[in-house]
């Protein structure tokens, strides 16, 4: 149904519009191309953000002094793990000092909520979150990241040693 | 002259308890659930007094005593909390921790250790102690199942009278003096006796670990469900502790029952877990098809077994199952139209024989449903039809089907298979149990059904006193009851 409507001149009025509109954006466009503010954009991946301290990256397992694995497979992280993505196997270990070590320690990226509570829950420091945040894989079994990656991995040149008293 | 002991009353905290006179003042606190904290004190054993944690405050006597050696007196009157008594718990707990290693992380007694919970509650100081602690033996194997650490051990010595006391074996003892002192046996001698995993579960510390439990399975995880142990006919009560996110069963505890088997359960009574978890289990049914074992579906399973059913056949049940199995079992056979004979493998001899084997508990019988299966039979005017006039019957008659109840508990049958041999010539041989091993050259037709930790029943014991399990998790997906698979 055609429903007669009253004239509405101020239609024609749209070139003002028009202008404000190309204005602020040649505005900004000026602006950021001739870098006369400070701008957050960052030209990334050649350049790439500092991360603070407290960021919380992919997992790491600290060693000890001697380089062994530091963790105790005491499962007080998987217990505090809200997202149910850690699974840690414990076996006994030949030195009696030691007594329990992981003989398999297993992180589930794709679960994993990156919330920091294993880091808080664990008693010896054996677990640090990192400052990795570049992971995209292509298959899910990739994903899961074990004792050896943990600790072990490329990008911490050797391990990451804590210091404080076993 | 009755049996019936006096009976006193007393005031506990202001509230009036009855008793019966000459009891255990800490024993009546601790059933009446007044939160007093132990660690030397066991009802099962004697009173030793060695922790000094009981203590509390009886109206008239100048010092705070220790409640597990005081007997009940008419018109007492105790005080369990106070500020003073708080006092007492905080720095007697300091005197336990002071040689204490905190290595609750690694322990295994943590979340169910005595110590760890009243620090929690009274504790929470900081050490005063300058001097190092005393470092003692760690990792010392005592036998088949039990791995004893010293350092952790708080000498209340339980274990030490559990070994004097109810097994009567003597086997550990307090070595040494002072802070020295550590408990173990003469010259780390292996535990030999058959209840070395109660020193563990009595254990208020860490000290003593189970060999089979060691460092699988933190016990926040578990979760406990009432049984019956399936290891012999005594039909020792249980706690099954199962974690069921992971589907696995992990050990089992003895639960108090005064009738059958106090506070106390065997050491292969406590090992019957292990053919609960899905490693040696049946997963799905399966049928031998030119001369290979291959998966089936159910639907094709069951109609092979309703087909089978219809012609010629002889069922043979092993007392492994519960009596309500058993039950359906016998009723569904006897309403088909061709009269199956029905036979059962229970040696009347043995399963009213009542003598123990071992130092407490354990009996000849190792089925745990050897009268279940007695009586339901009886019931059904079948209870003379054992393994004798089976073997009989199956090499004197032409059959066509043989259905087998097959056990769960395989050290209980060492010769199953060596009986049904005479059954080779039947065409269709089906069983219908739990374990792996059924998947055996003999038979045709392999189902899995239910293992006595995930289905609700009943057993009765030599004695004849019937007792409820309790169903736990399903640990196999796959498998069905025999309600389902007989219907």
């Amino acid at each position: 149904m055609l429903i007669q409507r009253p004239p509405a001149y101020h239609r024609w009025l749209y070139p003002q519009g028009l202008f404000f509109g190309f204005y602020t954006t040649m505005k900004h466009f000026t602006l950021n191309l001739l870098r006369l503010r400070k701008m957050p954009t960052i030209s990334y991946p050649e350049q790439k953000r500092i991360r603070s301290d407290c960021f919380k990256g992919k997992h790491i397992l600290t060693k000890k002094l001697d380089g062994s694995i530091r963790c105790t497979a005491c499962m007080l992280c998987q217990t505090a793990c809200p997202a149910e993505c850690i699974k840690i196997t414990a076996s006994e270990h030949d030195n009696p000092k030691v007594e329990k070590f992981p003989i398999s320690f297993q992180i589930d990226l794709l679960r994993c909520v990156m919330c920091g509570y294993c880091e808080e829950a664990c008693p010896v420091d054996a677990i640090r979150m990192g400052k990795e945040y570049e992971w995209a894989d292509f298959a899910e079994s990739n994903f899961i990241m074990d004792l050896d990656h943990l600790s072990n991995r490329p990008s911490l040149k050797g391990g990451v040693i804590s210091k404080l008293p076993t | 002259m009755s049996n019936e002991k006096e009976m006193i009353s007393l005031h506990v905290d202001g509230k009036e308890i009855q008793a019966p006179k000459g009891e255990n003042l800490l024993k009546l606190l601790i059933q009446h659930q007044f939160k007093v904290p132990y660690y030397c004190y066991h009802p099962g054993l004697s009173v030793a007094g060695a922790c000094r944690m009981c203590f509390v405050e009886i109206e008239g006597q100048p010092k705070p005593v220790i409640s597990c050696n005081t007997t009940i007196a008419p018109g007492m009157k105790v005080n369990t909390q106070s500020t003073g008594l708080t006092q007492i718990r905080k720095w007697n707990l300091a005197f336990h921790l002071i040689n204490h290693p905190l290595d609750c992380p690694i322990c295994d007694q943590s979340g169910e250790c005595g110590l760890q919970e009243y620090y929690m509650k009274y504790g929470r100081y900081e050490s005063d102690m300058h001097e190092p602690k005393v470092n003692k033996r760690k990792v010392v194997d005592l036998g088949k199942h039990v791995v004893l650490d010293s350092e952790r051990c708080i000498l209340c010595s339980r274990c030490v009278r559990f070994f004097d006391e109810v097994t009567k074996t003597s086997e550990m003892a307090i070595f040494n003096r002072g802070d020295r002192s550590e408990i173990g046996t003469y010259a780390d001698r292996p535990l030999t006796n058959n209840y070395s995993l109660c020193s563990v579960n009595i254990c208020p510390v860490g000290a003593l670990t189970s060999k089979d439990f060691r460092f699988k399975k933190r016990v926040w995880f578990l979760k406990e469900f009432k049984s019956i142990c399936p290891g012999c006919s005594t039909g020792c009560n249980i706690t099954m502790e199962a974690d069921i996110r992971e589907k696995r069963a992990y050990r089992m505890l003895p639960r108090y029952n005064p009738d059958i088997n106090g506070y106390w359960m065997c050491d292969y009574g406590a090992m019957r877990y292990k053919q609960v978890n899905a490693e040696h289990r049946l997963l799905t049914p399966q049928m031998k098809q030119e001369g290979k074992w291959t998966p089936i579906e159910w639907e094709d399973a069951l109609a092979f077994v309703r087909k089978c059913v219809a012609s010629q056949t002889v069922i043979l049940i092993t007392p492994q199952f519960t009596v309500e199995e058993i039950d359906h079992i016998y009723a569904f056979f006897m309403k088909q139209p061709t009269t199956p004979r029905i036979f059962h493998c229970v040696d009347p001899q043995s399963a009213f024989d009542t003598t123990i084997t071992d130092e407490l508990l354990m009996r000849k019988d190792l089925n745990p449903n050897s009268q279940g299966i007695l009586q339901v039979s009886k019931k059904h005017k079948l209870d003379h039809q054992t393994l004798e006039p089976f073997q009989k019957y199956i090499a004197q008659n032409k059959i066509e089907t043989l259905l087998v109840f097959a056990p769960s508990d395989l050290q209980a049958y060492p010769h199953f298979m060596d009986w049904l041999l005479p059954a080779q010539p039947i065409p269709n041989k089906i069983v219908i149990g739990t374990r792996i091993e059924l998947i055996h050259s003999f038979f045709n037709l392999a189902l899995p059904t239910l293992s006595f930790a995930e289905k609700s029943g009943t057993f009765i014991n030599v004695q004849g006193i019937s007792q409820n399990i309790e169903a736990g998790p399903k640990l196999v997906d796959n498998a069905k009851p025999i309600s389902e698979i007989l219907c």
